[in-house]
């Protein structure tokens, strides 16, 4: 195989250095050999802040509606740059997301609700650049630390998983089944609801055991189950277009001209500022990436979490709210330090914790790489973009792929965020929204060249949008979705594998091995507990 | 003009075109080739490698291929959409024969097509190869011993595999009811999720392609492949046979199949074409790099092997189903 890091291999070697930094080196080869991958790091850093600023669009629905356009051409530009792109969509997405908190008192995306609280009162203040520029200094500050802790966890994770089998895999399905049903929606039945319905449509195709269809009604198009991109078209695109619909109004945006404001700093973040806020970006940071380890949980609750936590903590917490550089500094740097995180139940186990990972897992499989312990191997090679690539070094393209989209996507807000919230201002959205959804149909159509799959993201859309005007939880139907085939599987092999029935799942011993399964029952266990514990409390103090 | 001329006219042109279309050469347009598969996998891989240079085989005018993923079913929905085209060559199917056979025997009487009366083999340009792997740490060093050591334990062998009824579970079965072994199978999706639990020792053995072993060699081991002959990706790793197993000795050979009806024209301008790319260098630079091999196999041995194939996998498979 021909070796695409012989250059900084020597280097590392000589210097007997740690062997993370000779990956990491080697990913930034990998990129920079593939400019098609480096043009579309650039055009996803673009992409999502767009997407991520225009009220109620996420990245996720950015990336469902590419991710065909993507696999079409995935041969012609190469999988890493597809990879990359969406994965630094998912970056960029969650920073887009507070231009829109700050300038229109709209969050984004759920990731940058949190942000609105002081990011707006300061628009009002005449210091919406001194906001954004805060919400882009410590997204970029978030991101990067998130990114290191997913470069070292990973592979050391990875390591230790690649002892488990469908005993252990199924317990942490369950365990991520119990924990997204329980944390991710404000109610413990509608999240589990939620997860449930996510799971009964993942269970529609082939049986993996038998090999008969499931649920298909006779549809052909049901034979390989329900596919993933009309059902995150539906839910995540056609269901926000109706929202839009119902609403039919323009975004307002406050005259941000310069001269209103006697204050010369009210649009940078100044040095002084930005040390106050580095240990508190340090905790949201982490905050933010132990958030993101656990699956289903993501951006959103990393926001709440370090703001409730950095306010608790403050000194002025009576100014917090009225618009303070702190109060949108601890939320974006731990939603974007959910980012890197994210990808660690996905790259180590298969799981994915996000929606966004959801959708990576597709792509994965699109350029022959199955998510899980084994996608770090240095063999067999992957021909990527006329490259001939191990799985490791792909994978590290991938994460110097995030290194640099992030800074991209820092470079771009810092000094566009302004011009780019004052476009999506004058967008006409009697043009903009009817046109995202005709863009959404013939993703849905070109995915699988299948008009059932339109039908499947009206239906869902429709499904969606009942779903968030009554707060039911689209991530966890959607997380679930994706883990229910795999959960099952998992499932009956251990079952045929058990000499004791269900009891695999209980011993620490199963084909004369150790089992791991027991541990990660009692950590779903206890965090249901201690959830409906918090409930339970949270009412009682209300009461009182 | 009367009526009669303006027939007589319309008619000479008519014929004149019917000929035209008689005449033109095969191919006339490029050719689709439909993959049951995603992406990424084995059969994409080589049906990629394989429409990158087809244009450049003297039978083809040139004209290239291009590759139409149709995922589902293990593969039967293309297969399917092969079939509703028209059998004028211009849309051809890429399988591994083993894997068509296996969907097919596993469908018994609700089986959508019956391969031999339906489908003609053009021939291959590739296989896929069975193997028997053990964990690493497994005291056996050769089939022989593996077998010796099943049978004083005295205990059920737990072995995965990448499918319920596929070639591999198959040959797997085979295997051990051949030499009299307690087994029970574990079915995976895929090889590689199947070789995981080899890995992570969650199974004793796994029957899987030859192929996936590369890159985890400190893992795991083989200790035997199918076919006749040696896999030439693993020149060093002995055959069932060889070592004292008969009745597996056959692979999946990758072929490109036409539908029935095809003209011979077609059949031997594609059979050319494959013969032709299988003897490329790029072409085998391409496959080698994907650990898979690259040699030609004709339209008359590929459709004796697939005959062979449906009297040896039949039973077992029909087995597999009673059992489920």
């Amino acid at each position: 195989m021909q070796n695409q890091c012989a250059g900084v291999e020597s280097f590392f070697e000589s210097l007997g250095f740690l062997s993370i930094f000779f990956d990491i080196s080697c990913g930034f080869v990998v990129l920079f050999n593939d400019p098609y991958a480096i043009l579309f790091v650039v055009l996803a850093a673009f992409v999502g802040i767009v997407f991520g600023a225009l009220p109620g669009l996420t990245a996720a629905a950015a990336i469902a509606m590419m991710l065909p356009i993507l696999i079409a051409y995935n041969d012609d530009i190469g999988g890493l740059a597809g990879l990359a792109f969406l994965y630094v969509i998912g970056k960029s997405g969650r920073y887009g997301g507070s231009i829109a908190a700050i300038l229109f008192n709209t969050p984004g995306t759920a990731a940058s609700a949190a942000t609105m609280q002081d990011g707006y009162p300061m628009t009002q203040n005449g210091q919406a650049g001194k906001a954004l520029k805060t919400a882009t200094v410590a997204s970029a500050y978030g991101d990067y630390f998130g990114e290191i802790v997913l470069i070292f966890g990973a592979v050391s994770i990875a390591a230790f998983t690649r002892q488990f089998g469908p005993p252990e895999n199924f317990a942490i399905y369950l365990m991520a089944f119990v924990v997204i049903g329980s944390v991710v929606s404000d109610s413990i039945i509608k999240g589990i609801i939620s997860t449930l319905f996510g799971a009964v449509i993942g269970l529609i195709g082939e049986d993996i055991i038998t090999g008969q269809f499931k649920m298909t009604m006779g549809i052909d198009e049901l034979e390989s189950g329900m596919a993933l991109v009309p059902l995150l078209i539906g839910v995540f695109v056609i269901s926000e277009v109706i929202i839009q619909a119902e609403k039919a109004a323009k975004v307002k945006m406050i005259d941000l001209a310069a001269d209103k404001v006697d204050d010369p700093t009210a649009h940078y973040f100044t040095w002084p500022e930005f040390k106050r806020c580095v240990p508190l970006m340090f905790r949201s940071s982490i905050y933010g990436s132990l958030i993101g380890m656990m699956p289903g949980l993501g951006s959103s609750v990393a926001c709440f979490v370090a703001y409730g936590e950095e306010k608790r903590r403050a000194k002025n917490k009576d100014e917090w709210g009225t618009g303070v550089v702190e109060g949108i500094a601890a939320p974006e740097s731990a939603n974007n330090a959910v980012s890197g995180p994210s990808m660690i139940p996905l790259l180590t186990l298969g799981i994915p914790g996000s929606t966004i990972a959801a959708v990576l897992i597709g792509m994965f499989l699109v350029n022959g790489l199955q998510p899980g312990p084994s996608i770090f191997a240095d063999e067999p090679p992957l021909f990527m973009g006329g490259q001939l690539i191990s799985p490791r070094e792909f994978i590290f393209g991938i994460f110097a792929a995030g290194l640099i989209g992030i800074a991209c996507y820092a470079l771009i807000g810092y000094f566009a965020a302004p011009l780019i919230g004052r476009m999506i201002a004058i967008l006409p959205t009697q043009y903009l929204y009817p046109f995202i959804f005709l863009t959404a149909l013939a993703a849905s159509y070109s995915s699988r060249a299948s008009i059932w799959d339109v039908g499947f993201a009206i239906l869902f859309g429709v499904i969606g949008y009942a779903m968030r005007r009554t707060n039911f939880s689209a991530a966890a139907f959607i997380i679930a979705f994706v883990l229910t085939s795999s959960m099952e599987e998992a499932f009956r092999q251990s079952m045929i594998i058990s000499d004791k029935g269900f009891l695999v799942f209980t011993s620490f011993e199963y084909q004369g091995k150790f089992s791991y399964a027991p541990i990660f029952l009692i950590i779903g266990a206890a965090v249901i507990l201690f959830r409906a514990w918090s409930t339970y409390r949270m009412r009682k103090a209300e009461e009182q | 003009m009367t009526f009669a001329k303006k027939l007589a006219t319309g008619v000479a042109a008519t014929a004149m075109l019917v000929s035209t279309a008689v005449l033109a050469e095969y191919p006339a347009k490029p050719v689709k080739i439909m993959v049951g598969f995603s992406a990424g996998g084995g059969t994409d891989t080589t049906a990629r490698g394989f429409a990158s240079y087809i244009h450049e085989a003297p039978s083809m005018n040139g004209l290239p291929a291009y590759i139409v993923n149709l995922p589902g079913a293990s593969g039967q929905k293309a297969a399917k959409a092969v079939l509703d085209e028209d059998a004028d060559g211009h849309t051809l199917y890429m399988i591994n024969i083993g894997t068509f056979i296996a969907g097919e025997l596993a469908k018994g009487d609700e089986r959508p097509y019956h391969i031999p009366e339906d489908f003609v083999n053009l021939g291959c340009a590739s296989q896929l190869v069975t193997s028997l792997q053990v964990h690493a740490s497994n005291p056996a060093g050769s089939m022989e011993e593996f077998i010796a050591n099943a049978k004083a334990s005295g205990k059920e062998v737990t072995w995965g595999t990448s499918g319920a009824a596929t070639m591999h579970a198959t040959i797997g079965h085979i295997f051990f009811d051949t030499h009299g072994i307690p087994h029970k199978k574990v079915p995976f999706k895929g090889g590689s999720k199947a070789r995981a639990a080899l890995v992570s020792q969650s199974v004793e053995a796994v029957f899987g392609g030859v192929n996936t072993v590369v890159g985890f060699e400190d893992d795991i081991r083989a200790l035997a492949s199918a076919g006749a002959e040696r896999d030439p990706m693993a020149p060093d790793l002995q055959t069932f046979k060889e070592q004292g197993t008969d009745g597996i000795d056959f692979t999946g050979l990758m072929c490109l199949f036409g539908k029935t009806g095809v003209s011979d024209e077609v059949k031997a301008d594609v059979a050319a074409a494959i013969a032709h790319v299988a003897e490329l260098d790029g072409y085998k630079r391409f496959m080698a790099g994907n650990d898979l091999a690259s040699f030609y196999t004709d339209s008359a041995t590929a459709t004796a092997a697939q005959d062979t194939m449906f009297s040896v996998m039949g039973p077992v498979v029909k087995e597999i189903i009673a059992n489920q």
